[in-house]
């Protein structure tokens, strides 16, 4: 009886009927796998590169410049020193992925925390905290990263720092927005009906419910940050030469574009592209996996307190059953 | 104004088709499917019916039952994967189906218009009710200066009963009240004089009262033209209100169609009779399974006296001796003392010699001078700051074993305060006394271990649970939280099976997680997880509100009968007045956060009842067939 | 509360900022490791000499009164001499500024134009074929590094096609405003891309909501032809979080166009400050940070104004 009501619509959602969805479902499968694929083979490459490359990537070799990709020995050919691309291509990932990674994970664990103690604190902590996020928000990282640069030499800790600088914001508002609508959720409100104190309702209440949001978000910025480490590297205020770096490469082959040698700096870019992309389809692959917009999203219909909106029904002409898919929205961005 | 007159005469003199009119809408072997390749997928089959001029047919069903779809499908505003698998649609003779959105704009406004559910949102917030009037006028109109269209439409605001219409005409929708809103609607679907008006449950955002008098315009507008309305709607009192014939519909199938008094009287399919007798009447509980027979010590009323009794004794398991012998509790060995509070001497001792004269007075909860006080805008947010009070010295007390309803229109402050009595919103002033104990000001251990002892049931279930939580879990920790459940899995899960049995749910139910629920076993699991702690109070804001009135039946059948199993007290705070009158032994309304009235349910009808009562009573759809005494 | 009173105070609160944004800026020519002036002259003068050489630059004062002398050659020489060049860094900085400014024109130009565009087309046909394609080239697009991506657009339009030029913003032998044109096309389209992107997702995604509302409902019911659903309804209410989104993307763009401009050889400021944090050259860098910041402020501010006189809700309060 009473699931009359709810039945025909809940099972739309809950289970997937034939036809329609299960095509977008070995999609996203598809999708996730290929991602998967992608960053195990430049992660293992990446860290066996002593013995995956075919070459020492610093060795250069004036007799052998600008080898065109296939040529023997360089599959990807060489460049303006007759250094090996390939092997420069797989200790770069080194540098780029680890920069990438480092200063995502510490920017999402330091975002998070602040925004877990705006999300609790009084007015006045919090507004603090999020004014400050919001000033950061859109300020021009080039100019943190500059001055970075001018207070420290040029280097990966600049990269790093300035992709915080760019990253703790975003982390911030999202994580933050999260947790107040984690908050504006009755169960919380139970919660404290039911005995339980404020440790409790962060940790074990809401906490559980903003972690995997937290998880899929950060893995999504990596690949947005090797793009843009990639380009502070090749602007000169990264990673400096001769150390292998993916954007130290899109630079030194900049140069030798003019001469008609296009791959030198064709190569790296692509790499970028495809680690990101990777990246991206793995983040939004978690998204599914774990459920996060279907499980914590759930319309509320308390907004206006006292209305007797009983909303029954799907309003005439709304959104089909998987109207949630546009969810990701563009404050997921990250400037590169 | 002519809202609030009675309704038009012109009511159907004669129910059903009237002899030699003509069928402006004829729906027949309608199927809609959201995935239109794979067969049986259908959330409309076979759907069919007919609509003549001057009449008001109603589509009647629960949520899921295909009613919006339907007419979605007859507007041509399918949202894109939902296709017509088959059948027709025919307006005035023309098929429909099949029509590109060119061909369909033809009919559109001119001989179809349509009402939407939601006045808030229906109106572009970007534009004023003159742009928008007028933009729909000169579709229709092209030949039309703008002075003779700022005449018609200020025509039509006067027609739906808006008396200044100049200024409604230069206001933002924002700058309107819902009710307001949706008179502009109406006359904005109607300005075109469409010979068909699909109006898709226009009242259920309103308040009751403005809920009749919308119904009353729309009826008219609708006759006076000789027009045909289809009306949408899950509220059979609506349907009594204004229907010429109905059409039930169930799991997007018709169940059963006729003329309105055949189908509310004498309904023949059973889940007809299923719906009907779940509607809340006034004077009437549903089922007979009212709160009479349900009441604690019916035959006497409840005592006074009891409550303190039973607090005197130390005893705070206890809920009054009025049903302590009764032999229908089921529960009652499994209430040990573990029940209450570590120390129940130290805590049921009352600590203030005005409160204890409250428990001796035998109140279970005081009310008294309680004020809410919420600051809007100030520093940062680019609004002045000002003061806003939903609750002004509201006072009443609530005996053991009494149900004491709460009833008020939507911002009427009546979920503030249910969150102020249990303790989930600190009060500006004023107190709240529960069992001589201070509520209000006290805050950490103190209140903490009170908490077991009143409970609090969320309006909307889904949002009450956490949703990375299974069910089980969710039950479970508070018990350990107060030492009411150990740690073994085994006795664990013994304890959730009994808890879960008390609302009626099979004990698998507790490994789930709250989204494969539905929405009535949501608000069961609520209330189970209230009543693990075994509270003597249990505070219920509108639990029923979200649901589907079967859904609802049945829980309020369960509240009602766990109240008597259990012998509890409810605060109810609902906004349907024969809800309230239904499961309430008191009741109190509550207006712009004042308490303005409070009588036994009983006295109801009284001629002393305040003008607020009243205007409930008078918006109340069902109130002819309930009686008056 | 009024425009006025509401501007006021959005100016109040940009003091703090820009006051913290010099405070930061001054710091870098303090914290940095290394003397600069002795790294410059150490081997041309004398112990004496260089001490003269600090006081001529204030560097002998205590730290707040440095910041204040520093405040002081900011606002009225010229924002303090250059270590490298010895000249007053904005007569360095200023007609590279413009340089800058009208590349970040051409960025905000291609921003909202192809974000626009690319967003309506595959909101207004979203759950179709197209709304896949286009979202697919979004998040390509999205994923690429700016600086590669003008790389690319050099490599495909001006050598391999020899539609336009490859770099610079003039022809050597000079040109008027086609010839300037012409060099802007592929930086502005660089340094605009995560812009575009980013407002072409906002665009897709509010007109997927707006077509969903029950306003955009009631007049479709009406009959009212799609087009000017669109152009009325949908756009009105989009504009203001399209004009809100262009304003913050911003920050973004000046990123943009920086590293655009070293793919480019675009004569403009970020050159010039990659060239200083290069060769140590603080007064430079000091004055190009406070520069941009100022600008970005005043952008930002442009913004909320323009955002709130689209408001109905604020118009009339």
């Amino acid at each position: 009886m009473a699931d009359l009501a709810t039945a025909p619509k809940n099972a739309s959602r809950l289970v997937p009927l034939p036809g329609r969805r299960p095509r977008t479902v070995t999609g996203r499968n598809l999708q996730v796998g290929v991602a998967l694929v992608i960053i195990a083979v430049v992660v293992l490459s990446s860290v066996f590169a002593p013995l995956v490359a075919p070459h020492d990537p610093l060795l250069s070799d004036p007799a052998s410049k600008y080898l065109p990709p296939g040529s023997p020995g360089h599959l990807l050919g060489t460049d303006d020193q007759g250094r090996d691309l390939l092997s420069r291509i797989i200790w770069g990932g080194r540098t780029s992925l680890l920069i990438a990674v480092v200063a995502v994970a510490f920017s999402t664990v330091v975002g998070s925390a602040l925004a877990i103690v705006a999300g609790f604190a009084g007015p006045l902590l919090s507004g603090l905290i999020m004014r400050t996020v919001d000033v950061m928000f859109a300020f021009p990282v080039i100019i943190v990263a500059v001055a970075l640069a001018a207070l420290f030499a040029p280097g990966p800790s600049v990269v790093i720092l300035a992709i915080a600088f760019a990253v703790i914001p975003y982390v911030s508002r999202v994580v933050f927005a999260e947790v107040k609508q984690q908050k504006g959720q009755d169960y919380v409100e139970a919660a404290v009906s039911l005995g339980a104190g404020h440790a409790s309702i962060l940790f074990r209440e809401v906490l559980p419910n903003v972690t995997t949001q937290i998880i899929v978000y950060a893995t999504s910025l990596v690949g947005g940050m090797v793009v843009f480490a990639s380009s502070l590297s090749a602007v000169g205020i990264g990673v400096q030469p001769p150390t292998a770096d993916w954007g130290q490469m899109i630079a030194t082959g900049a140069r030798v574009v003019i001469s008609g040698n296009l791959y030198v700096a064709l190569f790296p870019g692509l790499m970028v592209l495809i680690v990101a992309l990777a990246f991206n389809w793995l983040g939004d692959g978690l998204r599914d996996v774990l459920d996060v917009r279907q499980r914590s999203g759930a319309p509320s219909r308390r907004k206006t307190g006292d209305a007797g909106a009983d909303g029954r029904d799907t309003p005439v002409g709304a959104a089909g059953p998987d109207g949630h898919a546009d969810a990701s929205g563009p404050a997921e961005e990250v400037p590169r | 104004m002519t809202a609030s007159a009675p309704r038009p005469a012109a009511v159907a003199p004669q129910p059903g088709r009237r002899p030699g009119a003509a069928a402006v809408l004829e729906v027949a072997g309608l199927s809609v499917s959201f995935e239109p390749k794979s067969p049986g997928s259908e959330v409309v089959r076979d759907v069919g019916f007919t609509l003549s001029a001057g009449e008001v047919l109603a589509l009647v069903g629960e949520s899921g039952s295909g009613k919006s779809v339907t007419a979605s499908a007859i507007l041509g505003l399918l949202p894109r994967p939902a296709q017509i698998t088959s059948g027709s649609i025919r307006l005035g003779g023309d098929e429909l189906t099949g029509l590109s959105q060119r061909g369909l704009s033809a009919y559109r406004g001119r001989r179809l218009g349509v009402i939407f559910q939601n006045p808030l949102a229906s109106l572009d917030p970007s534009f004023t009710v003159r742009n928008q009037l007028g933009e729909i006028i000169r579709h229709h109109r092209p030949g039309l200066g703008s002075g003779a269209r700022n005449e018609l439409a200020a025509e039509w605001l006067r027609r739906v009963g808006i008396g200044d219409a100049d200024r409604v005409l230069r206001a933002y929708p924002h700058e309107l009240s819902g009710g307001m809103r949706q008179r502009v609607m109406i006359a904005l679907a109607s300005l075109a004089e469409p010979a068909v008006l699909i109006a898709d449950e226009p009242t259920t955002a309103l308040d009751t009262v403005v809920q009749r008098q919308v119904l009353d315009l729309l009826h008219e507008v609708v006759t006076t033209r000789d027009a045909a309305l289809l009306l949408i709607t899950h509220d059979f009192d609506v349907v009594e209100h204004m229907a010429d014939r109905v059409v039930v519909l169930r799991d997007g199938r018709v169940v059963e169609a006729g003329v309105r008094s055949e189908v509310l009287q004498r309904p023949r399919h059973p889940y007809t009779k299923l719906l009907l007798s779940s509607v809340p009447r006034l004077g009437a509980a549903p089922a007979g399974a009212g709160r009479g027979a349900a009441q604690p010590g019916a035959d006497a009323g409840p005592p006074p006296g009891t409550g303190s009794a039973a607090a005197s004794e130390g005893n705070p398991g206890g809920t009054g001796s009025a049903d302590a012998g009764r032999p229908g509790r089921v529960t009652s060995g499994a209430r040990t003392p573990l029940a209450g509070p570590a120390d129940p001497a130290d805590l049921t001792e009352p600590n203030d010699p005005a409160e204890a004269a409250d428990s001796e007075r035998g109140e279970l909860l005081t009310v008294r001078d309680l004020t809410k006080t919420f600051a809007l805008g100030g520093l940062g947010t680019g609004m002045p700051r000002r003061e806003f009070t939903a609750v002004k010295d509201v006072a009443f007390a609530v005996r053991p074993g009494e149900a004491y309803g709460l009833i008020g229109r939507s911002g009427s402050g009546k979920s503030t305060v249910a969150r102020l009595i249990g303790g989930l919103l600190p009060a500006t002033s004023g107190s709240v006394v529960f069992d001589g104990h201070q509520i209000t000001g006290s805050g950490g251990a103190a209140l903490t271990r009170l908490r077991p002892r009143f409970q609090y049931v969320f309006q909307d279930a889904t949002s009450s649970l956490n949703p990375r939580l299974t069910v089980g879990e969710q039950i479970l920790r508070p018990l350990r939280r107060f030492g009411l459940a150990g740690r073994g899995r085994a006795a664990g899960r013994e304890l959730l099976e009994e808890k879960l049995a008390l609302v009626g749910l099979p004990a698998e139910l507790g490994g789930r997680y709250p989204h494969a629920l539905s929405g009535g076993q949501r608000q069961r699991i609520g209330i189970a997880r209230a009543l693990a702690l075994e509270p003597e109070l249990l505070i219920l804001d509108e639990p029923t509100s979200a649901l589907d009135v079967s859904t609802q039946a049945t829980l309020v059948e369960l509240l009602l009968d766990l109240k008597h199993r259990l012998g509890l007290t409810y605060v109810f705070i609902g906004h349907n007045l024969a809800l309230v009158e239904w499961i309430c032994d008191r009741i109190g309304v509550l207006e712009q956060g004042a308490l303005v009235d409070e009588f036994a349910t009983d006295d109801l009808y009284d001629d002393t009842r305040a003008e607020e009562t009243r205007a409930l009573l008078a918006a109340n759809l069902s109130t002819r067939k309930a009686g008056t005494p | 509360m009024g425009t006025v009173k509401r501007i006021g105070w959005r100016l109040l609160l940009m003091l703090p900022i820009l006051a913290l944004v010099s405070v930061l800026a001054f710091l870098i020519g303090v914290l940095t490791p290394g003397d600069p002036i002795e790294a410059q002259y150490a081997n041309r003068f004398t112990a004496e000499q260089l001490d003269q050489i600090r006081a001529t630059y204030g560097l002998d004062l205590p730290l707040w009164q440095q910041y204040f002398v520093w405040l002081k050659n900011v606002a009225v020489d010229g924002g303090g001499i250059s270590i490298v060049l010895g000249v007053p860094v904005f007569d360095i900085l200023g007609p590279n500024f413009l340089n800058t400014l009208i590349l970040t024109l051409g960025g905000v130009v291609a921003c909202v134009v192809f974000g626009m565009a690319i967003g309506a087309t595959a909101g207004i046909f979203h759950r179709t074929w197209i709304d896949r394609a286009v979202m697919l080239i979004v998040q390509i697009g999205s994923n690429l590094s700016i600086y590669w991506f003008g790389l690319v657009l050099i490599i495909v339009f001006s050598l391999q096609l020899q539609w336009l030029p490859v770099g610079g913003m003039q022809s050597r032998n000079g040109g008027g405003f086609a010839d300037l044109l012409a060099h802007l096309v592929l930086p502005s389209l660089a340094a605009g891309l995560i812009s575009m992107l980013v407002l072409a997702r906002f665009v897709r995604i509010g007109i997927i909501h707006e077509v969903g509302t029950e306003h955009f409902k009631t007049f479709a019911s009406q009959g009212i032809p799609r087009w000017k659903l669109y152009g009325k309804h949908v756009g009105r209410n989009i504009l203001p979080s399209a004009v809100n989104i262009t304003g913050l993307e911003i920050g973004t763009l000046i990123t943009g166009v920086i590293f655009v401009e070293s793919v480019f050889n675009w004569p403009g400021i970020g050159t010039q400050l990659l060239n200083a944090v290069n060769g140590k050259d603080y007064p430079v860098i000091q004055g190009g940070i406070l520069l941009v910041a100022a600008c970005y402020l005043v952008v930002n501010l442009l913004t909320d104004i323009t955002v709130d006189s689209l408001n109905p809700r604020l118009r009339r309060a």
